[in-house]
């Protein structure tokens, strides 16, 4: 992987972070200029079930791969995936349940202390507190940034697809759904923007759901 | 007093050629001419202790029609008339002219037994890119405009001149057998170029086919793997030659300034970041 520059790595940021925002904001309706207010993003429930640590530490060499484990997943020990006797009932309750509960990736606090304590973080941080999300949302934005990781890096392309299809399967994604999902990951990736009136067109009505807010 | 090393001269057939014996024997007007435009001939003469025949050249008179056929009786050699319209002094004294100009550059031997592949300006580049027998093409000159048109082409620049392609292919350089070296590359030529370098791939990532991953192997049955596999095929399809650019902003902005009249305003930077 060749050096990768801060610049290159703050702006990949700043994609992912609106994206998040556009895809589940805690306060959907806020702009995202306002999010110093006290808005945040859902933090994915868990990360994906990579099962060899090594495969995983691998990838994460990958400055961009990491940085989206740091923006959209779970930080803590989730980052290895469920535990694997947890997999089914945790794939089950997020396809059947209306609603997910998820931590919130927030920027700050309202209020001066907040504030500072934005300015200095080196990283989004988490709450404690769990917020119901529609349990579409998190099987999109799994899916979604397991997609995006596989663009980003061959090996786990070449290693990863299965587990990201066999994960997509259990979500209850279709074939329509995965053709939309793999052209909205390079619409973004494209240097575009998801917004209600984007000229993406989507086969399935999960996606416009998920992407346009349709 | 240091002794004086006595080089020999090279003709067609014959190398290293030290006596007048073999130089008549192997005697090739083109390339006494050559020698005697870059004054080594006199210097090869003298040498040797043929100083009056180095004087019967220098008072020829290079301006006269007969200038080749007088060469050529000095040296016992026979003017070969219907033949010498291929060597004219004009022409040779041209060439050496440009050997010269273009040892102040390099002094590779291969670039200078070929100085007619040498483009010093774009009517030359136009020239000699329409040759087929020209694969090669050396770049001595500040600014050219090369075209896509010409495949299996190489340029290598001399003086690290700036080239731009007059059209942007569409496949790659490479695709199209033309390579670039030693030179410094503007405008759309940015894009064709880092698609030569690192060539665009139909495939670019390949795996080796659907198997249910180990964290899901002891829940999907085999037609929910069936199923699966499908939405792995989706993937490929969608992704399988997708290449990740995290620069695919800054380089469309590249293009907006590169198309529009700011061009010149930001000419410099442009030029760095070529």
């Amino acid at each position: 992987m060749e050096n990768v520059s801060e610049v290159k790595l703050a702006k990949f940021e700043t994609m992912l972070k609106e994206t998040c925002y556009w895809f589940y904001a805690k306060k959907p309706n806020m702009s995202i200029e306002n999010t110093i207010l006290g808005n945040g993003y859902a933090a994915m429930p868990f990360c994906l079930p990579i099962l060899d640590d090594s495969k995983l530490d691998n990838y994460l060499n990958n400055p961009y791969i990491k940085q989206v484990y740091d923006v959209c997943f779970l930080s803590n020990s989730e980052i290895r995936g469920p535990q694997v006797n947890k997999l089914g009932q945790t794939m089950m309750n997020l396809r059947k349940s209306q609603f997910c509960a998820c931590q919130i990736f927030y920027e700050a606090n309202s209020g001066i202390l907040g504030l500072m304590q934005a300015l200095l973080a080196d990283k989004p941080r988490v709450s404690e507190e769990k917020v119901d999300f529609d349990s579409y949302k998190i099987r999109g934005g799994m899916i979604f940034w397991a997609l995006l990781i596989a663009t980003i890096d061959e090996s786990f392309y070449n290693n990863e697809i299965n587990m990201i299809s066999d994960l997509a399967y259990m979500l209850g994604f279709t074939e329509d759904m995965m053709s939309d999902w793999v052209a909205a990951v390079k619409y973004l990736l494209d240097g575009n923007r998801f917004s209600e009136t984007m000229p993406l067109e989507f086969k399935t009505p999960e996606a416009n759901k998920f992407f346009k807010h349709k | 007093m240091a002794r004086k090393i006595r080089f020999g001269l090279n003709m067609p057939e014959k190398q290293n050629i030290r006596t007048m014996e073999e130089l008549k024997q192997y005697f090739d007007l083109k390339a006494v001419l050559e020698y005697y435009f870059n004054n080594k001939l006199t210097e090869w003469l003298n040498d040797r202790g043929y100083a009056s025949i180095a004087e019967q050249l220098n008072a020829l008179d290079r301006d006269k029609d007969d200038f080749e056929e007088n060469v050529c009786k000095i040296f016992g050699a026979q003017y070969k008339a219907e033949s010498a319209g291929a060597v004219t002094a004009e022409d040779v004294e041209a060439l050496v002219d440009r050997k010269e100009e273009i040892r102040k550059y390099t002094d590779d031997v291969n670039i200078l037994e070929n100085a007619g592949n040498v483009a010093f300006n774009q009517a030359e580049l136009n020239a000699l890119v329409k040759d087929d027998s020209s694969k090669t093409v050396y770049l001595l000159g500040k600014e050219f405009t090369l075209t896509a048109k010409y495949k299996n082409k190489t340029y290598v620049g001399l003086n690290n001149s700036t080239v731009k392609f007059a059209e942007v292919p569409e496949v790659t350089l490479e695709e199209l057998g033309i390579k670039l070296t030693g030179v410094k590359i503007l405008g759309d030529t940015i894009k064709v170029a880092k698609e030569a370098v690192k060539p665009k791939a139909k495939k670019r990532r390949i795996s080796s086919g659907y198997k249910v991953s180990a964290a899901f192997d002891f829940l999907l049955n085999d037609e929910q793997r069936a199923q699966s596999e499908k939405l792995f095929n989706c993937i490929e399809e969608g992704l399988g030659s997708y290449e990740f650019n995290p620069d695919i902003k800054s380089d469309k902005l590249l293009n907006v300034i590169e198309n529009s009249d700011l061009k010149g305003y930001f000419k410099n930077y442009l030029d760095r970041m070529a």
